[in-house]
């Protein structure tokens, strides 16, 4: 009988320390969207039901700031979804496509190649962008051993809280209201809309220093590796390419080009590099970026999507979901939030 | 007893500055800029009000909100700075644009390949494209084409 208590008072105790390590791990994660989108483009995703998506974009800022779902769809019915994240390495990028295959079947992977040039960790920030959403799994654990920088515990991104416990001072009444309403996507389909318009000039990457290396590192290129293998293994198409962008913050060298080229030859890969073709596709980078070059906006992304779709439905068998009632209705609610964004800025 | 202890002490001395410097950790590396040694992480705001105003300035918004880049351009020289959201801006990349300038051991953009080696020593990691020192938390890579320097860089590791 004793021994019963015992044993009792133990699981009580086990279930409620439990419990409020949950509540207090939910209550101090960030929850600020508006501050930082970007920080929850992937959240979105994983809110989402994905199981149509045919086409998917990886990659950094020159993929969820560059193609827009909405007029893929729109002009041609693909069914899209971007998951970049800010500065998304190839790890990155492998950890997120491994989740993409486990919830829809994709006949399209879209890479933006700029990750690349990274073979070494960069930052807490975007690991955490990337990492902190993903469910646990082998992969996660594994990539976050070779994703993590100097300082970091992997358990933290298991558990959030040894890592957030010290925001107790900075807690406000909207984190404790975030918890218990609906939270809006902050972009629409991973497409983080930007409506501003701030002038530059045609992409150059005059002032930019050198190249980081003169090869794409290791781990990197084992990465990309994998990932060629991982959408081989689950029939994907894997498609290469460059944003049309190219500045001293972030240069593309003639040096990155031709390792991705020859990169694209070896495994046989389809490679757009879009700042070849920026006539074609009609930018005018006075009027379609919103930071003078280093991004386009809304206007430029319209423009690239469209160019785009028109290379994806002539070389891959994509379902045109224009035509299916129950695609129709989802659409419209995405549609409606694009077009409130584009007037008044997800920013 | 006393003459010993001091005979050891004297020896011990002797020995110490005779023996080869003990491996320290490698020292900061720098560019020299108008009197100015410039190192990555030093203060940026220091650096640029002794440097002048005579620059330029193009910066960019970190595409995460992290922080603010920021280009300022000299005659002859680029020093890239780092603004956190929150403390101070930093310097992250500093380099030569042309051959007005030169590091404090006497390199500059056109010298050869022998020069670099002969003022800085033997380079840590050599190529064909690159002649790369290590310090501590910063790299300078001086960037050749033909044998002789066309960039000279420093930044962070």
């Amino acid at each position: 009988m004793k021994k019963t208590k015992w044993i009792w008072a133990v699981l009580t105790f086990v279930i409620l320390t439990a419990l409020l390590f949950g509540a207090a791990q939910a209550l101090l994660v960030p929850h600020d969207r508006a501050a930082n989108p970007e920080a929850f483009l992937l959240q979105d995703y994983f809110e989402a039901d994905t199981a149509q998506d045919e086409v998917v974009f990886v990659g950094d800022c020159e993929v969820y700031e560059a193609f827009s779902p909405v007029v893929l769809w729109q002009k041609y019915g693909i069914s899209s979804r971007v998951c970049g994240t800010p500065q998304q390495l190839v790890w990155h990028s492998y950890a997120v496509l491994e989740e993409v295959f486990e919830r829809s079947d994709p006949k399209v992977i879209v890479l933006g190649v700029y990750g690349l040039i990274y073979s070494e960790p960069q930052s807490e920030a975007y690991n955490r962008m990337v990492l902190d959403h993903l469910p646990a799994s082998s992969t996660k654990w594994q990539v976050l051993s070779d994703a993590i920088v100097e300082g970091e515990s992997k358990l933290s991104y298991a558990f959030p809280l040894l890592r957030y416990h010290d925001r107790w001072s900075q807690l406000s009444w909207q984190d404790v209201t975030t918890l218990f309403s609906h939270q809006e996507p902050v972009s629409v389909r991973g497409y983080l809309v930007q409506n501003g318009v701030v002038a530059g000039n045609a992409p150059s990457h005059e002032g930019a220093l050198p190249p980081r290396a003169t090869a794409f590192g290791e781990m990197a290129l084992d990465y990309f590796d994998r990932i060629v293998t991982l959408c081989r293994d689950n029939n994907a198409e894997l498609v290469l390419i460059k944003a049309p962008t190219d500045s001293w913050r972030y240069p593309w060298h003639e040096e990155y080009e031709a390792q991705v080229v020859a990169l694209a030859e070896q495994y046989g890969l389809p490679y757009y590099n879009f700042l070849n073709e920026i006539e074609t596709i009609g930018l005018n980078y006075t009027t379609d970026t919103y930071d003078a070059g280093l991004h386009l906006n809304v206007y430029g992304a319209e423009k690239l999507t469209a160019y785009f779709g028109k290379i994806l439905v002539e070389n891959y068998q994509l379902t045109d979901t224009r035509l299916r009632d129950h695609d129709c209705v989802v659409w419209t609610e995405d549609i409606a939030r694009y077009e409130a964004q584009k007037k008044e800025g997800a920013k | 007893m006393k003459r010993i202890i001091v005979v050891l002490m004297l020896s011990l001395v002797l020995l110490c500055a005779c023996a080869p410097p003990l491996p320290n950790e490698p020292a900061p590396l720098s560019l020299s800029y108008r009197g100015l040694e410039l190192t990555v992480g030093m203060a940026a705001d220091d650096a640029i009000a002794q440097l002048g105003d005579d620059y330029t300035v193009t910066e960019a918004e970190s595409c995460a909100g992290q922080g603010m880049d920021r280009m300022y351009t000299y005659p002859s020289l680029r020093l890239y700075v780092f603004a956190p959201m929150s403390g101070a801006a930093v310097v992250s990349s500093v380099s030569y644009i042309d051959d007005g300038v030169q590091s404090a051991q006497g390199v500059r953009i056109g010298c050869s390949v022998q020069d670099v080696i002969a003022a800085m020593g033997q380079a840590d990691e050599e190529s064909d494209t690159r002649l790369i020192y290590r310090g501590e938390g910063s790299v300078l890579t001086f960037g050749l084409r033909d044998g002789v320097v066309v960039s000279v860089v420093l930044s962070g590791e």
